[in-house]
């Protein structure tokens, strides 16, 4: 069989038998069973405030009307002899109360349970999803065509855009499919392993609780200082981050530096349907991994901009980022990996995980970018965030959307320490950001 | 700057000629011939990619060669050993026939890639003529083949492909196959004991056969006794999706 064939019959997520339809995970998807538990959900979070607040009965309906146009999502988590599979449930996901400690106290493994849930309080509606479903490239049509049907309910039609589906149109083959079996190559080269990085010690907080520290931001004074220093504002954020990671580690004492790994690295997704020719509504993001050595001495905020802005540079989509998809691919397809019962297989992918992933990260940014929503709708959500998957090892989690003259820039943690919220905002604002702040717990930094 | 039109290097002033391709450059670039033998076309001394330039067919066919070759090559070799040492052929009958057991098992079944009956048919009728074949070089008549080897292989024979069919036939694939293994594996140890036990004492005593039926015939029965459960709710397909 050619590559390409092969690669297309791995790439067929959605299988059927006598018993009707189920998916296989996509090839991302299947680390985060094995990885989360009830605290490090491995749920990310899109949330949207409106100008009024929510009416229920028309979000129940927007949510069952829009239900059946996203097969895929409406499923739960079964356990295979050899893999884990996604089967149809059969319902329709109903909206649940927002809480103060968001994407927490969620088990993707529990029976009768969709990896995702939309939740409501007062005036804000945000979908938090499983990453075994898909990543936020995926969800954030899912809740844009949300959010449209919603208003749709209360009287406000919108325009057509393509990120927010029409309900009754039917899904497109391609939004099932695995895109990492379908692009994957493999003639290339795996990745090199990178040395471990820096992570700050802290007691957690109690069970069931997860800081978010939200920053909110003038766009154009943003990317006026990212300009400045010729970078984007991504960067910039990944920047501040660092320069937190640096602060922190140079205030510990040497044996506790000679104990923690050298550098600060960060993870910064990138959506890959914007380099491949796919309509995947499952995971298809990789990372750049821009990371700096801290053991070489203190690097200056303009230094560590121009180093991240050319170790991204240097990691091009096309070319370097695939190996990510040779290694992760390539490993899956092995027949004694596909071989192994799942029990044995979750054994190695903990410490796959562990050795190729976890250790090499000290926190990560994803930056959406400018959301827009099709008119009048911009006009009725007055704010827009997100928030990335809880980790109980690193603690600069930066997610950040960019809605109307605003960026809002969330820090999500599990950890006591607020050392490096504190720090990475304090360096934005010495750049003359003006950096207002909220926080979901009491005692705001 | 004199640069070469083929290798877009810069040469400087004084070349005439590019000292990796040859071709001339500067005031001499109209005049004919190189001043320097263009390089040959270089072939690659080894295949970079390591997987030869052979079509599924040809490595097929080169392996089927290689191994009768070879096969026949250790054979000749033990005879001539054997012939050359004693006048005559003794010892070297014995690896002879189980090569040409191996070859049956392992050399035909290439001749033959698209016809796995036959190949296992061949196969199966090779192990009798083995076990007929080495009772006949222990002596001129037949001694223990008729009572102990035929009807152990036809039995092992038997209940092992009978065991491979009820796989491959089963409707539905799942715990059931694991137990007609097991179901499997108990007959060909039940009849190995009975009947070398008659062939060795000229009486049956089933004594580890036994432990072995004890061992696996209650997993086998909870195996079948799950399947069912499981079949009648749940898509096996799904269930061991590999």
């Amino acid at each position: 069989m050619d590559a390409d064939r092969l690669n297309r019959k791995y790439a067929n997520a959605a299988r059927a038998d006598e018993f009707g339809p189920w998916y296989v995970l996509d090839n991302a998807a299947m680390i985060f069973p094995v990885m989360s538990d009830r605290t490090a959900t491995y749920m990310f979070r899109l949330a949207a405030t409106l100008d009024e607040p929510v009416h229920l009965p028309s979000l129940s309906a927007a949510l069952a009307r829009i239900a059946p146009r996203f097969p895929y999502y409406m499923v739960d988590l079964h356990r295979g002899f050899f893999w884990n599979y996604l089967q149809p449930l059969g319902k329709v996901p109903v909206p649940v109360p927002d809480h103060r400690y968001p994407v927490q106290d969620f088990d993707v493994r529990k029976r009768g349970q969709f990896p995702f849930r939309v939740r409501a309080r007062g005036s804000r509606i945000a979908l938090e999803m499983h990453h075994v479903l898909s990543d936020g490239g995926g969800a954030l049509i899912f809740f844009k065509t949300l959010l449209a049907q919603y208003f749709r309910n209360r009287g406000v039609e919108s325009e057509a855009a393509p990120d927010v589906f029409d309900p009754d149109s039917t899904p497109h083959p391609e939004e099932y499919e695995d895109a990492y079996n379908r692009f994957f190559r493999s003639e290339l080269p795996v990745p090199e392993p990178r040395p471990h990085a820096f992570r700050i010690v802290s007691p957690l907080l109690p069970a069931y609780q997860f800081r978010v520290t939200t920053g909110i931001l003038p766009v154009d004074k943003v990317k006026e200082v990212s300009k400045s220093f010729g970078v984007t504002v991504t960067e910039l954020f990944c920047a501040a981050i660092m320069d937190a990671l640096q602060e922190i580690r140079a205030a510990y004492p040497a044996w506790m530096r000679r104990r923690s790994g050298p550098m600060a690295t960060l993870e910064v997704p990138i959506n890959m349907r914007k380099v491949y020719p796919t309509r995947t509504m499952r995971n298809f993001s990789l990372y750049f991994m821009p990371s700096v050595d801290l053991r070489l001495g203190r690097y200056d905020f303009g230094e560590l901009a121009e180093l991240v802005h050319h170790r991204i540079k240097s990691e091009s989509p096309e070319r370097e980022i695939p190996r990510q998809i040779a290694r992760n691919v390539g490993l899956s397809r092995r027949q004694y990996v596909r071989l192994l019962p799942l029990g044995i297989k979750e054994i190695f992918m903990r410490m796959f995980y562990n050795s190729m992933g976890k250790n090499f990260l000290s926190g990560g940014v994803s930056n959406l970018g400018l959301l827009t929503l099709p008119e009048p709708l911009n006009s009725r959500v007055t704010r827009m965030e997100c928030l990335m998957p809880p980790s109980r090892v690193t603690c600069g989690n930066l997610g950040a959307v960019t809605w109307g003259d605003r960026i809002y820039a969330n820090f999500g943690s599990l950890m006591k320490s607020r050392e490096v919220e504190r720090l990475a905002f304090k360096r934005l604002a010495s750049l003359g950001i003006p950096v207002r702040l909220e926080c979901n717990m009491e005692d705001p930094v | 700057m004199n640069l070469c039109p083929n290798c877009g290097v810069d040469l400087g002033d004084e070349a005439r000629s590019c000292p990796l391709c040859g071709v001339r450059v500067g005031p001499d670039a109209d005049k004919p011939g190189p001043a320097i033998h263009p390089l040959p076309h270089m072939e690659p001394l080894f295949d970079p990619d390591g997987k030869g330039n052979f079509t599924p067919r040809e490595k097929l066919f080169i392996t089927r060669e290689v191994i009768t070759v070879c096969m026949a090559i250790a054979a000749g070799s033990a005879a001539a050993i054997n012939y050359l040492v004693s006048g005559h052929l003794t010892w070297s009958l014995y690896p002879a026939a189980s090569i040409a057991f191996v070859w049956l098992c392992v050399g035909f079944p290439l001749y033959v890639p698209k016809r796995p009956g036959l190949a296992l048919t061949v196969a199966a009728a090779g192990l009798i003529g083995y076990l007929g074949a080495l009772d006949l070089i222990d002596g001129p008549k037949y001694t223990w083949f008729v009572s102990l080897g035929l009807p152990l292989a036809l039995c092992i024979e038997v209940f092992g492909i009978g065991t491979v069919l009820a796989v491959v036939k089963a409707r539905r694939k799942g715990l059931n196959i694991v137990s007609m293994i097991l179901f499997g594996v108990t007959a060909i140890c039940l009849s190995i004991e009975y009947l070398t036990d008659r062939f060795v004492r000229g009486e049956v005593l089933l004594q580890w056969s036994s432990i072995v039926a004890f061992a696996l015939v209650p997993v086998g029965i909870f195996l079948v006794y799950i399947h069912l459960r499981i079949a009648t709710t749940t898509s096996l397909r799904k269930f061991f999706h590999v």
